[in-house]
């Protein structure tokens, strides 16, 4: 049931109803009008019409009786006549029975009820009356009771109308004591004429009211909306961001409250964007005068531990180790704060993506060459497969090279002496890199968790390249800043992926990702593969 | 002999330990480490090279290297500075600097670009001459290899020594593209250096000096995502 009654609520004209307040009280109000209307309609005509018909029936049950005594008594009169004199009465009778009355058309009929023999009198009726018309059911009441009894049928006139009438009818007995039935037939049209014109006047009446409670249901509701109605549109501008705008105040009562309240909201809401704007601002000048102050003392650190460096073999065995560790932490050092300084240009959303049409596969290619110290040291090697297809996309090269850079690095470091291979592929919107190995792999729970900063899969790992634990946290937010995906999966002790996917243009945007995370042996199943060597 | 280089930082330890690292490889060092006083001391050494610090108290470093630029185009002059926004490199570079090295740099990064920019001439020159032993002509242009002056439709055009490598270096193979990695390894002499942003700029500065209307080139086109060339 409320299946269909939310169906029934999906069609166009109930969903533009629902949406507007006042249409939907004003359409309540009428709905509640015309029940209630059509209830007090009904009832007042059915009064009236029962009031109208009790009183017509009385006359008719009053009329009908007085006449039947006359004509039993007038015939009483005659004393044992005999049939003649007797069909001379009832004729003399029923012609002054014919006059017509003060009122409505009046009929009669003196009925013979068959199986009686001997009889003096037939079945009599006047014009325009055809007793066979009576209905069984008053036959065997006024036969088998005492008294007088009644009916409403309604009547072929004998022109082709049909006319509601009102019967009466009782039992007398006539010379030589043969029973017939006096039947009165009392046309009830006048009656229901008059209830026609009441019923009409009664619609009109109610059509009225109903149009007039409308009318002012929708006045009223329209004055009671309006200071709602303007609250939401301009609620609605400064959901859109336009924090200046404030409803108007009229009076006093709960509306008005109502948009005192929202002002001072939206108020607060303005302030508070302006002192996170202002933050932001703080927050980015504070990032660039930092990345000024602390690069000149680490370029003299860097030039002096690398002088020292050069002529390490000319110092003796702790001196020389001192300054190898020197060096090598002042590069850790460098690489750390290059890497935070980044970070804080993505919180501070201070960062700029240039974009140019560049061919992933050549970032691909050219890194496999800059690394190949590491993947000699690792044991390894890199396999580049491509579909085929047009690889190139218009990206922020430094960056989206620092992270198919940081991907290969970690393959490689993670790869357990087993090939890394990188997947390039294509589709109408995005293009896809990714980067698998087959090495250790990783927990279920880590998996959320590696892009996290500073996180380590292992801390007791050794690491060859070192690393800072910002380096794939800076991969996401690199890939996120092109509007792209950086996802991954991985199994323990198979293997783990990570695939890059970026739209191929500012403009357009990624819908389905090319390539998937799934294990190297998968993704080199599911499509035809060119190998670059 | 010896090339002199002058050091202009205002951070006196960064500047001695360049100094430091410069002799130990031969040249002779010079200090200067406030902007008003910088280019006095670079006419009274007759510095060979300079490493300006972008960031100095008193005169700006963009305006000393306009400075030196115009006094003595051929004297490269090696931006230093803290600031990689590229609209700071790209100002620097605009103002004539022949290139620019972003802190922290690893000495020797910025010893081969001394040297790369120290590179005497005339093995340049030898090098184009055997290449191309005449004047070139290639549309509205007109090279004078040998004598390394650049013409645009009969007219001399005052161009660096940089903005002219860059042209004969493309006039070598008219109408055929050449990608900024490749410009730089010519030009520059850098090999593995990414940052193409150099040659962007260099470029810029030379079409505003040879184009009718620089917005929209017609003797030095860019090939869209590969690089640049010269000729129809």
């Amino acid at each position: 049931m409320s299946k269909a009654i939310d169906a029934l609520k999906q069609t166009p004209v109930l969903r533009r109803v629902n949406s507007s307040l006042q249409l939907k009280t004003v359409l309540i109000i009428f709905l509640l009008s015309l029940l209630s209307l059509a209830v007090v309609g009904n009832y007042i005509g059915s009064k009236i019409a029962d009031n109208l018909f009790s009183d017509r029936l009385n006359q008719a049950l009053g009329e009908s009786k007085r006449t039947t005594n006359d004509f039993v008594s007038r015939v009483d009169l005659l004393k044992n006549p005999d049939k003649q004199t007797l069909q001379s009465q009832v004729n003399e009778i029923i012609s002054s029975i014919q006059n017509p009355s003060v009122e409505a058309t009046r009929w009669f009929s003196l009925y013979l009820p068959p199986g009686q023999k001997d009889s003096w009198l037939a079945t009599t009726s006047s014009n325009g009356f055809d007793p066979s018309k009576i209905p069984t059911d008053l036959h065997e009441q006024v036969s088998t009771g005492n008294g007088q009894y009644w009916k409403v049928e309604t009547l072929d006139d004998g022109q082709g109308m049909k006319r509601p009438a009102l019967l009466v009818g009782s039992q007398i007995q006539l010379p030589p004591g043969i029973n017939y039935e006096l039947y009165f037939i009392y046309d009830l049209t006048p009656q229901q004429n008059t209830m026609n014109s009441i019923k009409t006047s009664l619609h009109v009446a109610g059509l009225m009211l109903l149009c007039l409670f409308s009318a002012v249901a929708y006045l009223v509701i329209r004055r009671v909306i309006r200071p709602v109605k303007d609250a939401s549109h301009i609620a609605e501008d400064v959901a859109a961001g336009d924090y200046s705008k404030r409803v108007e105040i009229t009076g006093d009562d709960e509306i008005a409250k109502l948009g005192t309240s929202f002002n001072k909201m939206t108020g607060t809401l303005a302030d508070k964007i302006k002192a996170l704007e202002q933050l932001s601002k703080v927050q980015q000048s504070f990032v660039s005068d930092v990345s000024h102050e602390l690069r000149t003392p680490l370029t003299t650190i860097n030039m002096a531990s690398t002088l020292l460096y050069s002529k390490r073999d000319t110092f003796d065995a702790a001196e020389k180790r001192s300054v190898e560790l020197l060096h090598n932490q002042v590069e850790r050092f460098e690489e750390l704060l290059a890497e935070l300084l980044e970070i804080s240009r993505f919180d501070a959303g201070a960062a700029v993506l240039t974009r140019t049409q560049h061919s992933l596969l050549e970032i691909v290619e050219k890194t496999r060459v800059d690394i190949q110290s590491i993947i000699e040291s690792n044991k390894t090697r890199v396999d580049i497969y491509t579909d085929g297809f047009d690889i190139t996309a218009e990206i922020d090269t430094r960056r989206i090279t620092r992270i198919i850079r940081n991907l290969m690095v970690n393959a490689v470091d993670y790869s357990e002496a087993k090939p890394v291979s990188v997947f390039l592929a294509a589709n109408t919107q995005a293009v896809s890199v990714a980067v698998a190995d087959q090495g250790a792999g990783m927990k279920q729970e880590h998996l959320e968790r590696v892009f996290d900063r500073f996180w380590r899969a292992d801390s007791s790992r050794v690491r060859t390249t070192g690393g800072t634990g910002l380096g794939l946290t800076i991969s996401k937010e690199d890939a996120q800043l092109h509007h792209g995906t950086l996802v991954v999966d991985a199994q323990e002790g198979k293997g783990s992926t990570f695939v890059l996917s970026v739209p191929k243009s500012e403009t357009v945007t990624l819908k389905e990702e090319p390539l998937k995370p799934l294990p190297a042996n998968q993704l080199l199943e599911c499509r035809q593969w060119v190998k670059h060597d | 002999m010896s090339h002199t280089i002058l050091v202009v930082d205002d951070d006196t330890a960064l500047a001695e330990m360049a100094g430091i690292i410069l002799q130990g490889e031969g040249y002779q060092v010079e200090f200067c480490h406030t902007g008003d006083e910088a280019f006095d001391k670079f006419n009274e050494v007759k510095a060979d090279l300079v490493l300006l610090d972008l960031m100095l108290p008193g005169k700006d470093g963009i305006q000393i290297c306009e400075e030196i630029k115009a006094a003595s185009p051929a004297t490269p002059v090696i931006m230093l500075t803290a600031k990689t926004d590229t609209l700071d490199v790209v100002a620097g570079l605009e103002a004539g600097a022949d290139d620019y090295m972003p802190k922290p740099f690893k000495p020797a990064e910025l010893l081969a670009r001394i040297m790369a920019r120290l590179r005497p001439v005339e093995t340049k020159q030898v090098a184009a001459h055997m290449a191309n032993p005449n004047i070139q002509e290639i549309g509205r242009l007109k090279i004078d290899i040998p004598g390394r002056v650049l013409y645009v439709d009969n007219q001399q055009v005052a161009v660096t020594p940089l903005e002219f490598d860059l042209v004969a270096t493309m006039a070598a193979r008219p109408r055929e593209a050449f990608s900024r990695e490749e410009l730089l390894e010519k030009v520059w002499g850098y090999k593995y250096v990414s940052d193409t942003r150099l040659v962007n700029v260099h470029m810029q500065r030379l079409r505003s000096k040879i184009e009718t209307d620089p917005e929209n080139p017609n003797i030095v086109l860019t090939v869209r995502g590969v690089g640049y060339k010269v000729g129809q």
